[in-house]
């Protein structure tokens, strides 16, 4: 406080400036956790525009066909509290498809908007997909070819798979009480592009809720088993 | 890490205490404060590109976290009808902070706390301060009169008696 301050007032505001100054504070959160945080409000926001069905500036460089989806209630685990699920699709002009998920998802909604975006594909949760032969690698014919463009991106997390060596695994860290302070540290972020797919063949997206882990790889469409299963083959990270 | 990321990691090191002191003093609730902080800053993180250019982004974080404490208090007024007292009286034990300044932060009109936020807390001038509240600087100066009118009123007897003593 300073040059257009009553002089009998700084008594007063030097008080006020001394006991805020004493105040104790707790250790700042981890930055992930805010970023976190934050990445739920970029969401929410672009979730909005696609909505709308308008992208503003975006519309001159991408045909932005946006598709947020954001379901009903899924059950949390245990007896906490409802947890909502949701997803957000976008169509690019490349033809690319970048899709992020994050918590619960209803498996059934997200293979329907996947083919509305031209992918075929068959989501599960609790069940492992996969086809003998296996399909070949999502990665090595380019049907995944990285994080997505536009504002908004996460980073995308993709390790050579394990198992039966064709697939891809990505961690996320799902949160089991939607009052946690980072529930989207770890989102799954990834690109697909159907163009890239053969023939036959349709994109396995499967969520096991033991360790937490989406699994993302192609099966021949028709001809594939599938297996209920808390853990994808490999077991626990 | 992206240059903006690196940017904001700085920006957030450096202004989580001052921001989280000023809105603790402001709400009485250094649980509460937290958490508004922490979602301003989140806030401050996906608006990076727009709130690196505010002319002082730690105001733009302490605004936008006494705006999340607003919606919040809506809320929660709605089911509990708690007095200022109450809160100063509940959350100031353990923080250091003088519950009587706390008491008597939290008994001023909400525009008066903010004007104080700012004007005093976080330093800024008067024509500073009234472009964030969007307010001309003559009200900022008449609402910072009636602050320090008010806050004198409450502090000055507990003052004298610290000097009596």
């Amino acid at each position: 406080m300073n040059h257009d301050e009553h002089p009998d007032d700084s008594a007063l505001t030097a008080e006020l400036l001394g006991s805020v100054s004493e105040l104790t504070v707790p250790g700042r959160p981890p930055l992930a956790a805010i970023i976190g945080r934050g990445r739920v409000h970029q969401r929410r926001r672009l979730a909005g525009f696609a909505g709308l069905g308008v992208t503003g500036a975006a519309a001159a460089i991408a045909l932005a066909l946006g598709l947020a989806g954001v379901f009903g209630a899924a059950p949390a685990r245990g007896t906490g509290p409802v947890q909502t699920g949701a997803f957000t699709l976008t169509s690019y002009a490349n033809g690319n498809v970048s899709l992020n998920l994050s918590q619960l998802f209803d498996p059934a909604a997200l293979q329907r908007a996947l083919a509305q975006h031209g992918i075929r594909a068959l989501v599960k949760i609790g069940a492992y997909c996969s086809s003998s032969p296996a399909a070949p690698s999502p990665i090595r014919l380019g049907v995944l070819p990285g994080a997505g463009p536009g504002p908004g991106r996460t980073h995308h997390r993709a390790t050579p798979g394990r198992g039966n060596g064709q697939g891809i695994w990505q961690s996320v860290t799902l949160p089991v009480k939607p009052s946690q302070l980072a529930p989207m540290v770890d989102p799954v972020s990834m690109v697909i592009n159907p163009a890239a797919m053969p023939a036959r063949t349709e994109l396995f997206i499967g969520y096991f809720d033991l360790d937490q882990r989406i699994v993302v790889d192609l099966i021949y469409t028709g001809s594939h088993t599938c297996s209920n299963t808390q853990q994808p083959p490999g077991g626990p990270r | 890490m992206s240059q903006d990321d690196a940017e904001f990691a700085e920006f957030f090191a450096a202004s989580w205490d001052p921001c989280l002191r000023a809105v603790a003093a402001s709400t009485g609730s250094m649980t509460l404060a937290e958490d508004q902080v922490a979602e301003a800053f989140a806030r401050a993180w996906a608006s990076w590109h727009k709130v690196s250019l505010h002319p002082v982004p730690r105001a733009w974080v302490v605004r936008t976290a006494l705006n999340a404490g607003a919606s919040a208090w809506h809320r929660r007024s709605k089911e509990t009808a708690l007095t200022s007292q109450d809160i100063a009286a509940a959350d100031s034990r353990g923080t250091g902070l003088d519950t009587a300044v706390l008491t008597a932060l939290c008994r001023l009109p909400a525009r008066q706390r903010e004007v104080i936020v700012l004007r005093v807390f976080l330093d800024l001038d008067i024509d500073t301060t009234a472009r964030q509240l969007g307010i001309a600087p003559g009200t900022v100066r008449a609402h910072l009169s009636r602050a320090i009118t008010a806050l004198r009123g409450e502090l000055a007897p507990a003052m004298t008696a610290e000097i009596g003593r």
